[in-house]
Formats: structure tokens, C-alpha cells, sequence
């Protein structure tokens, strides 16, 4: 109750706040105008100047006081002809060491903190109210966040008001999507004839007569004789349309500063059945930052963010039931005039009682029951998912100059409330199997249930989320003498999330204390540290203390290099320190289910919740289990960290920045199933010890020139990493198996040796001697045939070696910008190298009753035996060849251009004309080209929405 | 502004100072071991985890053996019996026991510190009782994973399993070997009749009171072992499983009648069928104590869990006509081993088979256990030939029936699974215990010790096999039966009733290896295009010699040395 209270406070808030915003806009609107700085409005610098502010998360610092390894991006510097809105496309390769969006060094997935709040997530920001993205790399730049830090951080600063220029900017784009690549099935008549063959191979008669196959293959009438295709145009359409439009405002008084952002998008759906159901997603979202000055020593700020996101699509998983249904097996729809009622009063009246749909009743089958994708799209109703979101902060700042010379403080207060819930209408609806002679259905037999309207619209909450946050922080901040400078700032930290349904609320306190030293501007000292706390551990080991350290070198400051001219600065870094934390600690990551709390995995809990046994006809109880074995030792997973790095600039435009690491990842949690028998199972305690390495390097290169009329930006970066696993929980009888020593993304399987050929059989269909044994099961001609490791005679998992890598060791991206006049192109290319993946879902591992995908065409027959690129077809399980084996590995390395876009600036004349400040005009198109070896496996997406290639022109204007 | 100022302070402080503690976990009120001393049901439900892993009825081993095959095609069964049975990977496994053995040995360690009851007499009566089943479910268990796991070690020794009697707490050793076989059974029988010194031979309130408990008051007694204990494990009970492990230990595959362990499953058993009156206690009703007709307190069901209703195995079993998985297909070799009306095997020159008419004349257990073509359940017939739609065999892959055979015996006809996904549920109970199980034990054990003539309590294999077959409906005397006269070919017979008699209930993929039958016999089925029927091969059987034994799992063997591993595996 308290919760919905709170809501509505702050929803009335945030209405209050933002009318009062907008009011003041209008009052300042031509007072501040002529303040704008004129370099504001053409800041399409690619990289940051030296003086540049970073924003730390709790302090900021300019670039060359920072010790830590940490990168910073400034969306507002290259907007201007890269109009991504999405920050994860934001982010994608364009900061050295972050793999895809949020993984930092393949730690994992990063803390996104947005205005100082952990967990709030990015998807929902637009990049146009971003001041600032920082990347928090090592141990020492995230310490100040305790145990959250594990995996680094990505600190998220919203933009603000300032009082010396009014900003209002707008931007809006549409564009359209198109499917990169979809599933190719093979008809009915295909599949027939190949599953015939199937079954030949495995010994069995044909499941289908050559007379069948004919009638599906003429497909002269589709309705007795169907060929479903779930990714024709008939389901899909050619592409999406989305549109985005983004506003924002800001100004202010030296008093009062606001920022106000706005905005739209939305994406229509691919399906094509029944578009009232699949309208597709919405997102509308307001923000209002305000500054505002409560006296002379105190200031304070005030943001409000509101956002509502809509998505509504039919029922069922239409692209993953695309991916089982098979082709043949009914019409989803039956035309009426197909049905002879003449003289059938019976069959009349089910016909005038069945709902239609286009004048089609909905087809269906006894066998198949439920398995009617197409009905349940057009008949079954729909659902709709709505998030709601409202955030809050507050900050109050205080300058206690006068008290203490140097010192200030602040406290900074926020409340988020998510509310994720979903509206369904749940029809149920009739399917009919007909009964045919010849062309005409002369009989129905009704299935499932009856016709019925759900009459309610069923509201059901997803997740209700309320996270608030605190921290108060003291600095103190002094010149001791000339060249001596120190600064202290004590941090305390807390916060709060509430899930709903779950007792115990994700908390996180800690105390932070960083101190610097600054020796005139050349070296600098840091050390940071945290005093963690965890409510995961038991009493007694909950709390730690996480210290770090770094100093870096200016060394460009000193007489023997400042004499080089091209170098204009150079500072080297060193840093290490060690993270407590108990953030991997949940029982998701130890793949306990849903039932299992993240809490109290130290205690042996017993529950009584198992099974019942009932005696007597008449009493009953149930089972009391044991969730696991107590360990009163059980403790922090530890992040130990090493970083050096360098940064400089050269012949003043080219940068170029450094980092080489070494992160060791220690008493990670894991149950010691090597030490216990496997029933025991429910008694084996939970344990540290686990231990894996993760070391690389990571460089930036950025070049920003101007060449006459021609501007020039590149910048390329690359990271290298690789893992290893130190310590492993483990047990093998053959050496070669064991995971300790080896990469911990390592992917293990058996090594093929091609297909089985007739040769290696006797007369009677055994293997010859000497040929191992499958225990996958029987093996015959065309099967894959494996390589013995440990020439026990037997083909099993034990014959299982390192065969790939799944996490690409190279990472680089490349960005373009040449502009000539009013004209501006940018390229953004991504690349990976070096790892592989498995051709391993039911498109390609195909078998038993699957659908049968294009893939199977190249299979092996004793015709094509020296050709053929697929197994053998079987009905039955294909447990021999669908194992994880080099068979089905493919290199997943790329080069992708993610995002081109090509601006026009109109001439300012123009723009001045219409009492404008600057208006461009853009074409762009995201994920347009590929370069991979496999490009087609890659690109083709199964069981969820397609890949998408999408093209947009959009505008972008300030006043 | 002001205002607002102060407002959000007030936010601020409320949300300091207003949050719970931040460095404790919320208690959630998680329960320890200590809950376990001052509450006896909380305290039970570590004993009710031996009672819930009770092996029932609906195992459907039977789809590796020669009897059927099943349609589903991610079955670990028809992995396991094409070939796939691997220490690895052994879906009869029954090495998980284990875990209710520890759960047992949880609970013995703490029956005296848990109150059951104010009153010291009828608690101390409590820990008897409750002590006695914690005794006896642990044996019961180690007599499942003995009969999952013992085999012949690689020197050829006949070993058994390790023997659990105490928990082991985390920091425990876990490196125990496996006894030998017959130290084993020894074990299992050390625990078995120390229960039977606690426990009555039935939860009876108008049983006489055994000496041991003659000592106390007659209504504590009653209170703990009378009938609102019915269906837990008692004396009479243990003493079935105690003939059962001895028919075990006394089979081909283990001691091979050396020791006088068919003497100790003879007597045990007689001693049980005696109780029931001999012979003429077997009961009419036991061939079909699954259906609408039996009751509950049906005679032949020695023991059972409670009545409840579902119908989870008809929606499985069902031919898909009736809107079920057909998943069990009842093989044709397990239908020809279905006598003729007049007791002759088909094969017999005497028996009037035609293989044009194969289910006339037949015996009426057939008609009863399995659909064939034409036969009915409930008020529908069922056609597996040509023309007949999804029921027809291969029409539907993963449906339709793969040998022209649907399951009908274990299924309630009455239960409804309608077009539109609706049920109607019936009661059934999982049954672990029945007579003719313990008859078909007493009839195996005298043979073996003296042939079709020997007695044992008054009864011979030849008396208890003619009065199966008579309740089966094969007239008596039958012909067939009184043209038995060797032991050997008694033995045939009898292993011929028990594979009809306990079809479909676990037994057959247990029996086979027990005696040390070829289990490599292909399985066939049988298509009727409309004038004629045709035999099929549907699947091969490729277990291999040392299939004889199960395997110790292959993820104990790598961790633990002093596990010895059986041969072949």
C-alpha cells in the first residue's frame, strides 16, 4: 500500500515539476539566446580534449587527473552524424575494451549506473539525454562501488540545464527493416519424399505412398494437400517501419536550471495475421532535470523521469512454432464453399455455428492438437506487455567552504518504481478436421474447445520493482603547498531494490574512501578502497574490505621529454587492487531454478516441500528436504586485478591509449560435486573454490584532422583476451579432459573424421574390426564417424576435446567521419575474430519427426556419398551425429559495418532565415554489410524474430 | 520551491532511516534442523522421502525389453535397449536410492529427539514404530540399488553395493567399496528383521498385540499401530520383500541356487500365502486390480499407496483415437507368448492357432491386457490396420502405435480425455506389493528346489500355476499343464505366467536378466492390410552380455576409487 502511495506522490511530482519546467521555458526563452556559445553547436569532436571532465560516478575529474583505466563518450559529440538513439548501439565499438555493449573485458555483464543508481536499465534512455557514458575498467576506478563493481562499470550521467544558454534541439527519423534472413523449410511434398528416405536408411517401410506425395506436389487443391510455409509473405510482411522522435529542451535562470527530454518511437510488427492483434511496441518517455540554488553554500537538484512502453502481439511464439510445426500435416484455413452441405442439414448447422475467418473455417487435425499456430493467432486473442516506469532523484549539494576550507558534501537520494504487466484476452476457439471426397469437404470433426470470447481483459503484473538509493559523500579537497594537492572523499553507500514475490530485497551498502594525491600535476597517487557488506554470507564473514591502488606518471610534465615536439602528452599508468563481491552469487548463476533463493546458501535448509505419500486413505504428508549442507565458511568471490596502461597525444591530433590487464576472478562459488557421491546431491554445501584468469590488452587510436575543406576522423581500436581457468572442480579419467589450465569460454567436443562409408561395415551391418563403438547408438553408412581419444574402443563423451572458443579473443571497431563542406559521412565497422559456434538447433541438427530445413538437401546417400556435406537422414534420434563435434563448428569471425550515415548541414543562411540555429538532414542504414566466412549461418536467426538490415532518413534541428 | 525542498529532505530522511536493516538479510523464517525436534510432521517428511521413492506399477520398462517398444522417440528406454546403455548413460539407473537411504539414516539419528507425543508412552511407542519403518525403507532401498547394480566384478566375484547405515556428514568419507554380493543381502536382511521386531504384521485394530508391545497400554498401542496406519510398511509386508530379495539372491544371474536361498523365498512366501488361506486365497479379482470393478480393499493388492484420482497414465497410454500418446506398444512376441483358450502355446500342434485369425480361442488375459486389432476398451474398438486413421499403425510418427499394438492392462477405460483438452479423472493407487507376484515367487522357488510336484507349505508350482491360470480363464485341469512333468520344463512355464500375469508393471526388464535370457531378441509387430497379417520388424534389441548386470554409474567410478566397476561396463 505504502508502495502505491509513494507512486503517486511521485507521479503528481513529477507532473508538478515538469509543468513548472515548461513555464519557466517560455519566460526565459529570449533572455538566454543570445548567451549560446557558438562552439557549442558544432561540437563534433571525435575524442576528448585533455581538459575534458569525466564524470567518476561519484566525483569528476579532468582526463589527465585520471589514475584508473577508464574511457569516456560524450553522445552529444558525435549525434550530429551518428543519430543512433539506442545506447547499446551507442556503445558498440566505441570504447577499447567492451565487448558488445556492457561487457567489460569479458568479465561478464557491467553495472550500468544510470544518475547514480545501479540496475536501471540503459534500453530505456535515449541517447539525446545523455551528457556522458563512462567506462569503469579496473579494479581501482570501480572500487568506489563495492561489491557491484565486480564486472566493472558503466556510468550513465544525464544532461543538465545550464544558465548561460538555452538549448532546444529535435530530432526524428523513420525508417524501415528488413529481414536479413529467414528459415528455409522444405515443402510438403519435399519433406515426404526425404522422410521416406529416412526411414528407408533406418531399416523401416515408407510412411508416405508415392500417390500422397503427387497430390501434395501438385498442389492443386492446397486445402486437402497443404504446403504451410510459416515465413512466406503470407504471415510475414517484407519489413517493419519504425519511427523516433526525440525533443529536448533545457535553460534557465543563475537560480534555476532545467533540462527537459521527450520522446517517441515505435515499431510495427512482422506478422501480418490479424494486425489488430500484433500492433506492435510503443514507448513514449518524459525526463525533467532541474537545478535550483537554496542559498548561498547550498544547491540542490531534482529529476523526474517518467516512461510507458507498449508491445502487443498476438497469442503463441509464431517464430518458434515456425521452427516444429511441419508443412503437411493440415490447412490451417478451409474455405466454406469447399464444404457440401446440400442435403447435410447437420453439417449445415456446424457451418453456420463455426466462427469464420475470411470466409475460412480454422482447420486442424485430432493428432495434432494444439498445434495450431495460425488459429491461435487469428482467433486465440492477443496480450500485451506495459512497462511503466518512474524515477527520481534528488541531490543537495553543500559547499562547507566557509566551515572547513576545501571541504563539501552531498547526499543524493533516488526512488525508481517499475511496474511490468500484461493485458490478455484469452479466446478460446474451435479448429475442424475435415473429411474429404474428392474436392469437397462432405464432414467436420470439431476439436478443441468451444467458441468463446474472453470477455475480460486479464491483467496480470510481471514484475513490480522498487529500488531506492542513497549516498552521502564527504570531500575534502586541498592545496598543501605549491605543488602538492590532496584530496579525501568518504563515501556512504546504500541501496535498495524490492522485487515482487520476493522476500528478500537485493541490497548493497558499503562504505568507500578514496584519497588522491596530486604532485604537481605529473604524479599522481589513488587509493580507493571500499568496506563491503553482504547479506548473502553468514554472520560473522559479511563484511571485507576491497582495497585498490594506482598511480600514474605524466611523464610529457618532465624536462627530458617535454623537449619533443610531436609529443604533446604522455602519462603512464599502474594500478591493482581487489574486489570483494557477492554479485555472481545468485542462484541463477549456480543453475538452481527458479525455487532457490540467492540467500542463506551457507545454512542447511530443510523445507517441506517434496512429494506426499498416502496411507490409510485418508492421511498424507510430505517429504521434508534438505536444500543443501551447511558451510559456515562460505565467503566473497575475490576480482584481484592488475592494470598498466598508457595515454598520449601525438603531433596534437592523434591519441592513443593502452591497457594491459590481468584479472584473476578467485573462490568463485560452486557445490564440490567431485568430492560426493551423486545422490548426495541435496546435502552437498555450497563452496569457494573455483578460480579463472582473464588477461589481455586493449588499445585506442583516434586521429582528428582537417585537411582544407576536409575533415577527417578515424579511430580504430582493438582488444585482445584470453581466459584461462586456474582452478577447477573437476574429475577425468583421461588427462586431456580436464577443464583446469584450459580457456574457461573453451568449447569441448569430439573431432570428426567424416562420414562412415560402406567399407568400414561388415555384410551383417556391423562396424569392422578394430572400428570403435558409438555409444551414441548404432552406427551405419553416412553417420559421422569420431576419432577415439583415448582408444578405449568406444566413441562417448570421454573422447570429448577442446575443439573452439566461443568468445571471439579479438575484438576491434573502426569508425569513419569525412566531412567536406555542409557534408558528412560516417562509418561504423565491428569486428570479432577468432572463435567459433555450433550449427547445433533444430534447423540444423534434424532428425525423428523435425521439420526439415534446406539443410538437409546436401545429406548423405550412397550416390552422394563422396559429396554429400550432411549425415545421413534417419527417423529416428541421430544421437551419434548430433553430438557437439568439429563437424558442426563454424568460424564465427566478422566484419560488420553496424551503422552508416551520410548528413547534409543546410547553410546557416538558410537556417538563419527561419530563426533556426542549425538543421541537417540524414540517410542512414544500420548492419547494411557482413564480411564473414559464414555469413549465411550467422545472419540466420531460429525460434525468434529475424535479423534485421534497416534504412532511415531523419532530421535534426535545433532553435 | 521552498516546499518542495523540504518535502524532498523529509524523502531523504524517511528513506535513511525508514529502510530495514541494510547489512542483514530479511528473515525469511528458514527452517534448520532444529525445527526438526518440535515438529513430528516436519520431522516425518525426512521418512516420508523413502515412502515417495517407492517403485510402483507405471515404470514402462517393459519398452526396453522384448515385450514392447514405445513411440516416443526422446525415450531413454529405446536409447538405453538400441544400443545406448552405457555407464554413462543408464536410464534404469537406480543408484538415485541412495538419497532416500541418507534421508532414512537423517531420520533415524533423530527419532529420539523429536516429541511425537506428550504422553511418554505413546511417544515412546511412536519412536518404536517410526524406528521400525526407518529400518525397513532402508532396506528396502538398498534392495532396489542391489538389484540395479550388482554384478560381477572384472576378477569375476559376485559383488553387491555399499551399505549405508549412518549419514555422512559433508566432511565424511565417501571412498566405500561395494560388499560382496551376499554380505549384501545379509545387510538388507539385518535391517528387515530388526523392523520386524518393531513392527506388527499389520496396522490392525483388531489384531492381537504382539508380545513385544503386550506391555503397554492396549489404547497407546492401538493408537500407534492400529488401522489409521494402513498402508505403511509392516511386518507382513517386509516379509514379501524378504521372499522377493531371496528369489533375487537365489536366481540364475546371482547364486544360482547355491545357499538355501530358494528354500528361504519358498518359506517365506508359503508362510504369506498361507495366512490367505493357500492356494484358494488367490484372488479372482487379481488379473484386472486395476479397473473400474476393483475396490480398494481388493485382496490381491498386498500393498498399496492411497487412493487418488488421475489420469495421467491413460493420457500416455491412449491410443490417439481417444486423444492419448499411445506411447507403450505392446510387442507381437509378448501376444504370441499368450496362450490359446485351451492352455497350448501357439506354437504347439495342439493349440488350433490360425494365423489368419490370431486373436480367436485365445487366452482371455490377452483380450484384456492388450488392444489389438478389433479389440475393445471401453465402449470403443480399436482398429490398428488399414484404414484406420490416426490409430492405425506408423500413421502418426510419435503417436500412432509402432507394432499394431496399444496398451489396455494398468488403464481405467472410464477415464475421459476429450477434443477439447478437457479429462475426466478416475482413482487409481500405485501398487508396490501383489499376491500373484508372491505365488509366482513360491511356484518359481519349488520348482527350483524340487520340480512341478514339490511341496512347500502344503503347495506345489503345479497347483499355483493351474489356479492362475484357471482365474485367467483357461479351464483346469488343462491339458497343456498336466503334460509338464520335468522341472526344466515347468520352469518355462512358470517364467512364461509371470511375464502374462506381471506384464507392464517394471517386472519383465528385471526378470529377463535375473535368469539370464537372451535380451538381444528383436522386437516385432504385425500390419493387417485388410485380409491379412503381416509380421514387422520394428526394433532391434543390442544389449550385449554384460547387460546381464547394471553399471555403476560411471560419475561414482571416476571419483571414488574403492568402487569397483562390473565387468564389460
Amino acid at each position: 500500500m505504502t508502495i502505491y502511495l509513494k507512486l503517486n506522490k511521485t507521479l503528481c511530482l513529477g507532473g508538478c515539476l515538469l509543468g513548472l519546467a515548461f513555464a519557466s521555458f517560455g519566460q526565459n526563452a529570449d533572455s538566454t539566446l543570445a548567451a549560446l556559445p557558438e562552439a557549442l553547436l558544432e561540437n563534433t569532436d571525435d575524442s576528448f580534449q585533455l581538459g575534458d571532465t569525466i564524470d567518476l560516478g561519484f566525483n569528476k575529474k579532468s582526463k589527465r587527473e585520471v589514475v584508473g583505466a577508464v574511457s569516456a563518450i560524450r553522445p552529444d559529440s558525435y549525434l550530429g552524424y551518428d543519430n543512433t538513439q539506442v545506447v547499446r548501439d551507442a556503445l558498440l565499438g566505441r570504447v577499447a575494451g567492451v565487448y558488445g555493449s556492457d561487457n567489460i573485458r569479458g568479465l561478464g555483464g557491467a553495472l550500468i549506473v544510470v544518475d547514480g543508481i545501479p540496475g536501471r536499465p540503459i534500453d530505456l534512455l535515449n541517447a539525446e539525454e545523455i551528457e556522458q557514458i563512462t567506462v569503469l575498467k579496473d579494479a581501482n576506478a570501480v572500487a568506489q562501488y563495492g561489491t557491484m563493481g565486480i564486472n566493472g562499470v558503466i556510468v550513465v550521467t544525464t544532461k543538465r540545464g545550464d544558465a548561460r544558454y538555452r538549448r532546444a534541439n529535435v530530432t526524428a527519423s523513420y525508417g524501415v527493416s528488413r529481414p536479413v534472413d529467414l528459415p528455409n523449410y522444405l515443402g510438403s511434398a519435399d519433406y515426404m519424399q526425404l522422410f521416406n528416405e529416412a526411414r528407408l536408411n533406418d531399416g523401416l517401410d515408407s510412411a508416405f505412398s508415392q500417390e500422397i506425395i503427387n497430390n501434395f506436389r501438385s498442389g492443386d487443391n492446397p486445402y486437402r494437400y497443404p504446403n504451410v510455409d510459416y515465413f512466406s509473405q503470407e504471415y510475414l510482411n517484407p519489413s517493419v517501419s519504425f519511427v523516433n522522435a526525440v525533443a529536448e529542451f533545457s535553460g534557465g535562470s543563475e537560480n534555476t536550471q532545467y533540462y527537459i527530454n521527450m520522446g517517441y518511437n515505435n515499431s510495427s510488427s512482422l506478422l501480418r495475421l490479424n494486425p489488430e492483434a500484433n500492433a506492435g511496441s510503443h514507448r513514449f518517455n518524459i525526463r525533467g532535470n532541474i537545478n535550483f540554488r537554496v542559498n548561498d553554500f547550498i544547491t540542490s537538484s531534482l529529476d523526474v523521469v517518467s516512461m510507458v512502453s507498449t508491445q502487443k502481439t498476438a497469442r503463441g511464439d509464431w517464430f518458434q512454432e515456425g521452427t516444429i510445426r511441419r508443412p503437411f500435416t493440415f490447412a490451417p484455413l478451409l474455405p466454406v464453399s469447399l464444404v457440401d452441405t446440400v442435403g447435410n442439414p447437420a453439417l449445415a448447422g456446424q457451418v453456420a455455428a463455426a466462427n469464420l475467418y475470411g470466409g475460412n473455417l480454422l482447420g486442424g487435425a485430432q493428432a495434432f492438437q494444439n498445434n495450431t499456430p495460425i488459429a491461435d493467432a487469428l482467433a486465440g486473442g492477443y496480450q500485451e506487455f506495459i512497462t511503466r516506469i518512474t524515477q527520481v532523484n534528488n541531490a543537495i549539494d553543500f559547499d562547507l567552504d566557509r566551515f572547513v576550507k576545501g571541504l563539501s558534501a552531498k547526499t543524493y537520494v533516488s526512488f525508481d518504481f517499475y511496474n511490468i504487466y500484461s493485458q490478455s484476452v484469452n479466446n478460446s476457439y474451435s479448429v475442424y478436421e475435415p473429411t474429404w471426397s474428392g474436392d469437397t469437404i462432405v464432414a467436420l470433426n470439431r476439436i478443441g474447445e468451444q467458441d468463446l470470447r474472453d470477455l475480460t481483459e486479464n491483467v496480470n503484473t510481471q514484475n513490480f520493482l522498487t529500488r531506492y538509493g542513497f549516498y552521502g559523500m564527504l570531500n575534502y579537497d586541498k592545496q598543501l603547498a605549491e605543488k602538492h594537492r590532496i584530496n579525501a572523499s568518504l563515501i556512504g553507500y546504500a541501496n535498495n531494490t524490492y522485487l515482487q514475490n520476493q522476500t528478500q530485497p537485493q541490497k548493497n551498502a558499503h562504505v568507500a574512501l578514496q584519497l588522491n594525491y596530486n604532485f604537481d600535476n605529473k604524479l599522481l597517487l589513488d587509493f580507493s578502497s571500499a568496506y563491503v557488506n553482504s547479506v548473502k554470507l553468514p554472520e560473522g564473514n559479511r563484511g571485507a574490505f576491497s582495497p585498490s591502488a594506482g598511480i600514474a606518471y605524466v611523464l610529457s610534465e618532465e624536462n627530458f621529454l617535454g623537449e619533443a615536439s610531436w609529443l604533446d602528452y604522455l602519462k603512464i599508468r599502474a594500478t591493482a587492487g581487489i574486489i570483494n563481491s557477492d554479485v555472481r552469487i545468485t542462484a541463477d548463476n549456480l543453475n538452481l531454478g527458479e525455487s532457490v533463493s540467492d540467500y542463506f546458501l551457507y545454512r542447511e535448509i530443510y523445507a517441506q516441500d517434496g512429494p506426499s505419500y498416502g496411507w490409510a486413505d485418508g492421511f498424507n504428508n510430505q517429504a521434508t528436504r534438505i536444500q543443501q549442507g551447511p558451510n559456515p565458511n562460505f565467503g566473497f568471490e575475490q576480482r584481484k586485478d592488475i592494470n598498466l596502461g598508457f595515454e598520449g597525444l601525438l603531433f596534437g591530433s592523434l591519441w592513443v591509449e593502452m591497457n594491459a590487464f590481468r584479472t584473476d576472478i578467485d573462490n568463485q562459488v560452486t557445490r564440490l560435486t567431485t568430492q560426493y557421491p551423486s545422490f548426495y546431491g541435496d546435502f552437498t554445501p555450497y563452496s569457494n573454490y573455483n578460480s579463472t584468469r582473464i588477461q589481455g590488452v586493449e588499445m585506442g587510436v583516434q586521429l582528428s584532422e582537417q585537411i582544407g575543406q576536409v575533415g577527417i576522423g578515424i579511430g580504430v581500436r582493438a582488444t585482445y583476451a584470453e581466459t584461462e581457468r586456474l582452478r577447477v572442480d573437476e574429475v577425468y579419467e583421461d588427462s586431456y579432459q580436464f577443464r583446469q589450465g584450459r580457456p574457461a569460454d573453451a568449447m569441448w567436443g569430439l573431432e570428426d573424421l567424416g562420414f562412415y562409408t560402406a567399407a568400414d561395415f561388415t555384410e551383417d551391418g556391423s562396424l569392422r574390426e578394430g572400428l570403435p563403438q558409438s555409444a551414441f547408438g548404432s552406427v551405419r553408412p553416412g553417420d559421422i564417424r569420431y576419432q577415439d581419444q583415448n582408444n578405449d574402443g568406444t566413441i562417448d563423451n570421454r573422447d570429448q576435446v577442446v575443439i573452439g572458443r566461443w568468445f571471439a579473443p579479438w575484438t576491434f571497431s573502426t569508425d569513419l567521419r569525412l566531412e567536406y563542406k555542409g557534408l558528412t559521412l560516417f562509418v561504423l565497422g565491428v569486428s570479432q575474430v577468432g572463435n567459433q559456434a555450433l550449427r547445433n538447433n533444430n534447423y540444423f541438427w534434424v532428425d525423428g519427426n523435425d521439420k526439415y530445413s534446406e539443410v538437409v538437401l546436401d545429406r548423405w546417400t550412397e550416390e552422394t556419398a563422396t559429396t554429400a556435406t550432411y549425415p545421413r537422414l534417419s527417423s529416428q534420434q541421430s544421437n551419434n551425429n548430433f553430438q557437439n563435434s568439429t563437424f558442426w563448428m563454424y568460424d564465427n569471425s566478422y566484419f560488420t559495418i553496424q551503422r552508416t550515415q551520410l548528413t547534409y548541414q543546410l547553410p546557416s543562411t538558410w537556417v538563419g532565415k527561419l530563426n533556426m540555429a542549425n538543421i541537417s538532414i540524414y540517410v542512414a542504414g544500420n548492419n547494411l554489410l557482413e564480411i564473414a566466412e559464414n555469413r549465411d549461418i550467422r545472419q540466420l536467426r531460429i525460434g525468434s524474430e529475424p535479423m534485421y538490415r534497416s534504412y532511415s532518413a531523419g532530421l535534426r534541428a535545433s532553435f | 520551491m521552498k516546499n518542495l525542498y523540504k518535502y524532498f529532505i523529509l524523502i531523504a530522511l524517511v528513506g535513511v532511516f525508514g529502510c530495514e536493516e541494510l547489512i542483514e538479510p530479511v528473515d525469511e523464517n528458514v527452517l534448520d534442523a532444529d525445527r526438526l525436534d518440535f515438529d513430528p510432521a516436519f520431522a516425518e517428511g525426512v521418512l516420508i522421502n523413502a515412502y515417495v521413492g517407492l517403485i510402483n506399477q507405471y515404470q514402462s520398462t517393459e519398452v526396453a525389453t522384448d515385450d514392447a517398444v514405445t513411440n516416443d522417440i526422446n525415450s531413454g528406454f529405446r536409447q538405453m535397449a538400441v544400443g545406448q546403455w552405457a555407464a554413462q548413460f543408464n536410464p534404469v539407473s537406480r543408484w538415485d536410492k541412495y538419497e532416500p537411504i541418507f534421508y532414512v539414516n537423517r531420520f533415524i539419528s533423530t527419532i529420539e529427539n523429536v516429541q511425537w507425543k506428550r504422553d511418554p508412552e505413546t511417544n515412546e511407542l511412536f519412536e518404536l514404530r517410526l524406528r521400525g519403518e526407518a529400518l525397513a525403507m532402508r532396506a528396502v532401498h538398498h534392495m532396489y540399488v542391489l538389484q540395479g547394480h550388482a554384478g560381477e566384478s572384472q576378477s569375476g566375484e559376485l559383488l553387491g553395493i555399499p551399505y549405508y547405515t549412518e549419514f555422512i556428514d559433508p566432511a565424511g568419507d565417501f571412498n566405500v567399496p561395494r560388499l560382496s554380493f551376499e554380505e549384501s543381502v545379509a545387510k538388507i536382511n539385518v535391517d528387515f528383521e530388526e523392523a520386524l521386531s518393531l513392527l506388527p504384521m499389520d496396522y490392525d485394530n483388531a489384531a492381537d498385540i504382539p508380545a513385544r508391545y503386550e506391555s503397554y497400554d492396549p489404547e497407546a498401542y492401538r493408537f500407534v499401530f492400529g488401522d489409521n496406519n494402513r498402508l505403511r510398511i509392516s511386518g507382513r509386508i517386509i516379509k514379501a520383500y524378504q521372499a522377493k530379495l531371496a528369489l533375487l539372491a537365489a536366481s540364475p544371474a546371482f547364486m544360482n541356487g547355491q545357499g538355501d536361498y530358494y528354500q528361504r523365498a519358498a518359506n517365506l512366501a508359503a508362510e504369506l500365502i498361507n495366512d490367505i488361506g493357500g492356494v484358494a486365497g488367490l484372488d479372482p479379482g487379481g488379473v484386472a486390480f486395476y479397473d473400474e470393478n476393483s475396490d480398494r480393499d481388493l485382496a490381491e493388492v498386498l500393498w498399496r499407496n492411497s487412493v487418488g484420482t488421475s489420469a495421467w497414465f491413460e493420457e500416455n497410454q491412449f491410443p490417439p483415437s481417444l486423444n492419448g500418446d499411445g506411447r507403450i506398444n505392446p510387442s507381437q512376441n509378448l501376444v504370441d507368448a499368450f496362450p490359446m483358450l485351451n492352455g497350448y502355446p501357439i506354437a504347439d500342434p495342439n493349440s488350433g492357432y490360425d494365423a489368419n485369425n490370431p486373436y480367436e480361442e485365445r487366452d482371455p488375459r490377452l483380450a484384456q491386457y492388450i488392444l489389438y486389432n478389433g479389440n475393445t476398451i471401453g465402449d470403443n474398438t480399436i482398429f490398428t490396420g488399414a484404414g484406420a486413421g490416426i490409430d492405425q499403425l506408423d500413421a502418426i510418427l510419435g503417436l500412432s502405435t509402432r507394432t499394431g499394438y496399444y496398451l489396455k492392462k494398468l488403464l481405467r477405460p472410464d477415464v475421459v480425455i476429450n477434443n477439447d483438452g478437457s479429462v475426466t479423472e478416475q482413482e487409481h493407487f500405485n501398487v508396490f506389493l501383489r499376491y500373484t507376484d508372491l505365488f509366482l515367487v513360491l511356484a518359481e522357488a519349488a520348482n527350483e528346489l524340487g520340480g512341478p510336484d514339490f511341496t512347500v507349505g502344503g503347495m506345489t508350482a503345479r497347483q499355483i500355476i493351474s489356479a492362475i491360470r484357471q482365474r485367467a480363464g483357461i479351464e483346469q485341469p488343462d491339458n497343456y499343464l498336466q503334460t509338464i512333468n520335468d522341472q526344466a520344463a515347468m520352469r518355462e512355464l512358470i517364467r512364461n505366467e509371470r511375464r502374462l500375469e506381471l506384464c507392464f508393471e517394471g517386472h519383465r526388464f528385471w526378470d529377463m536378466r535375473r535368469w539370464k535370457l537372451n535380451l538381444d531378441e528383436g522386437v516385432d509387430g504385425i500390419f493387417f492390410n485388410g485380409s491379412q497379417y503381416t509380421l514387422l520388424n520394428v526394433e532391434p534389441r543390442q544389449y550385449g552380455e554384460r547387460a546381464i548386470y547394471g553399471p555403476i554409474p560411471q560419475s561414482e567410478t571416476v571419483k571414488f576409487s574403492a568402487l569397483e566397476q562390473n565387468r564389460g561396463w
